[in-house]
């Protein structure tokens, strides 16, 4: 997709200002409807792609993602613009600065259409915890359409954006890729920069792309992936400038791929069992060894997740607190607080909604003294001893394969009241990032109800830094079809 | 199973005001999530060693010099302030 529209470009088939007015145009006729879009940068948009224009015009060279519109997951700082979060307590809140992700495509001449909605603080798997609505699933309007990325998601599906930045803690790049229909991937912890990503759960956070295929995945990631100062867990393995996207292989031949009994697990929707499990024998024609791994510890993946990451959510939501910036009861019409500390208390509870609140409440708990050992001192182990599986599986296959999700897209409020259940749809990728490898959700079919194809993923996971072998397995299986 | 005191207090920690009925429906909901979480307090986990960053991740060091935020974006900073005085963050009384 990226590069056919680049080729447009080039040869003025299309320009860049027909493109942003096409998106615009869908924006304005859909977004009110989907709620895909929590701002929209109009002016700005239209400006820089004239100016693309002018470029092209004058015979100069402009890179791939160079005058193609996307949008950005709204807990990503952009300079000057609103940063929300989708949450009440960022509301008013403007960006000092760029992220580095933004600032590298800002670089590579992306057009930014806009910021898009999400669970608040990127807390849910639906994004019906946002403070401004729900986003709906533009394939079924009565269905969510996954989260917590899932405005970015439905900015992509319904074909206002080429791709879209989201970022992935448990699986909200990857899930609601899945229930949309697109690619969805996140890296390796540590490949891209998340200077200027509002931190949720800092040792599991990456930022990755939404596209329509993996090569604009790989194409993106391009462009987002290496090392940055301001973050020091980033590590870049390639020369500067190696490209995923020029050296992308989809022969699946010779290729070890890994099943894993605990993948397939009750809670799976049969017709996307039965459908991985015939991609994974029409992968096994075409040269792929499939390799049965037992793997002990994954079973524990999501409970050390659901453990781990309420902590750390409990610790970086601390600087919300009403003094330094965003919502504080102080500037309220109806404040009611009298000293420092009825501030952080009044301004939190109007601030968060209620499953920010729970994760705080939850995480401050498991910390808190007399517990701290139990829960999550020994969640971090139990981490260490997934890893160790991950490890050893992959001194044996070069990628695990399973479902994305359990289910196609849910209906709007169906699971909004069970936590649980709702944590539950992160089965199969929380474990990606738990051991911090890398993981990509590609579109392998679809399950008709009530008049609705919906979409669902093939999950691929390698081991730590394999990004190059995650793009070729995936562009692999995607040729399949 | 998680009392609405123990909640409340649990709360109190984290700064966060709770109505009555947040205060209910919270001790229910963390209930059934503390539970899921006994398949792991079971585990016996030996001496698995926790290492920050697995496998070839390698910190990234900088030198530690001193550099001045540049101006005008000392100015965005102080214009999030919610209270401000001459530039400087306002707050109520701490003690």
């Amino acid at each position: 997709m990226i590069k056919e529209l680049h080729q447009k470009l080039k040869n003025k088939e299309i320009s860049s200002q027909q493109l942003v007015a096409d998106s615009l145009d869908k924006i304005a006729k859909n977004n009110k409807e989907i709620n895909a879009f929590l701002e929209v940068y109009k002016s700005e948009a239209l400006e820089q792609a004239k100016s693309v224009d002018e470029k092209i015009n004058r015979g100069e060279k402009i890179g791939l993602l160079e005058g193609i519109p996307m949008a950005i997951k709204d807990n990503l700082c952009v300079a000057g613009k609103k940063t929300t979060c989708s949450s009440r307590i960022l509301s008013n809140y403007k960006a000092v600065y760029d992220a580095t992700v933004v600032k590298k495509i800002k670089k590579a001449g992306a057009i930014i259409l806009g910021k898009t909605n999400l669970d608040e603080f990127a807390m849910g798997s639906s994004t019906e915890n946002s403070a401004f609505g729900p986003t709906k699933n533009p394939i079924d309007l009565e269905r969510v359409a996954g989260g917590s990325s899932g405005g970015s998601a439905a900015a992509v599906a319904s074909g206002v954006a080429t791709w879209a930045l989201g970022s992935d803690t448990g699986g909200s790049i990857r899930q609601p890729a899945s229930l949309c229909g697109l690619v969805g991937m996140k890296p390796t912890y540590g490949r891209v920069s998340r200077f200027g990503l509002v931190a949720m759960a800092s040792s599991f956070d990456q930022i990755g792309p939404l596209t329509q295929t993996v090569e604009d995945s790989a194409l993106v990631f391009d462009a987002i992936y290496g090392e940055d100062e301001k973050d020091n867990t980033v590590t870049q393995k390639e020369a500067d400038g190696y490209s995923f996207a020029i050296n992308l292989n989809d022969d699946l031949s010779g290729k070890k791929i890994g099943v894993v009994d605990e993948f397939f697990g009750k809670g799976l929707d049969d017709q996307i069992e039965k459908t991985i499990r015939k991609k994974i024998e029409l992968a096994e024609k075409a040269g792929a060894e499939i390799v049965q791994l037992k793997m002990p510890f994954l079973k524990y993946a999501m409970a050390v997740y659901y453990l781990m990451m309420p902590c750390e959510v409990s610790s970086n939501l601390a600087r919300f607190d009403g003094i330094k910036y965003g919502l504080s009861d102080t500037t309220q019409k109806e404040s009611k607080s009298r000293n420092i500390s009825e501030v952080y208390f009044l301004s939190r509870k109007l601030g968060f909604g209620s499953e920010v609140k729970r994760r705080i409440i939850l995480g401050t708990y498991a910390l808190s003294a007399g517990y701290k050992d139990a829960y999550y001192k020994k969640a971090q182990k139990v981490r260490e001893l997934i890893k160790a599986d991950f490890l050893s599986a992959f001194e044996k296959v070069d990628a695990i394969v399973s479902p994305t999700s359990p289910t196609v897209a849910f209906r709007i409020g169906e699971k909004s009241s069970d936590p649980l259940e709702m944590y539950l749809s992160d089965i199969y990728t929380v474990s990606a990032n738990v051991a911090m490898v890398p993981a990509i959700s590609i579109p392998i079919g679809t399950k008709m109800e009530n008049g609705k194809n919906l979409p669902f993923g093939l999950h691929l996971m390698t081991r730590w830094w394999d990004e190059q072998g995650l793009f070729n397995l995936a562009a692999g299986f995607e040729k399949l079809g | 199973m998680l009392k609405k005191d123990e909640v409340k207090k649990v709360a109190d920690l984290a700064r966060i005001e709770l109505t009555a009925e947040e205060e209910k429906s919270f001790a229910l909901q963390l209930s059934s999530i503390l539970e899921y979480f006994q398949d792991i307090s079971q585990l016996e986990v030996g001496e698995a060693e926790v290492v920050d960053h697995y496998q070839l991740g390698i910190n990234q060091v900088r030198s530690d010099n001193v550099s001045m935020v540049i101006e005008d974006q000392a100015e965005k900073i102080q214009a999030e302030f919610p209270n401000k005085k001459k530039g400087y963050l306002s707050v109520k009384q701490v003690l």
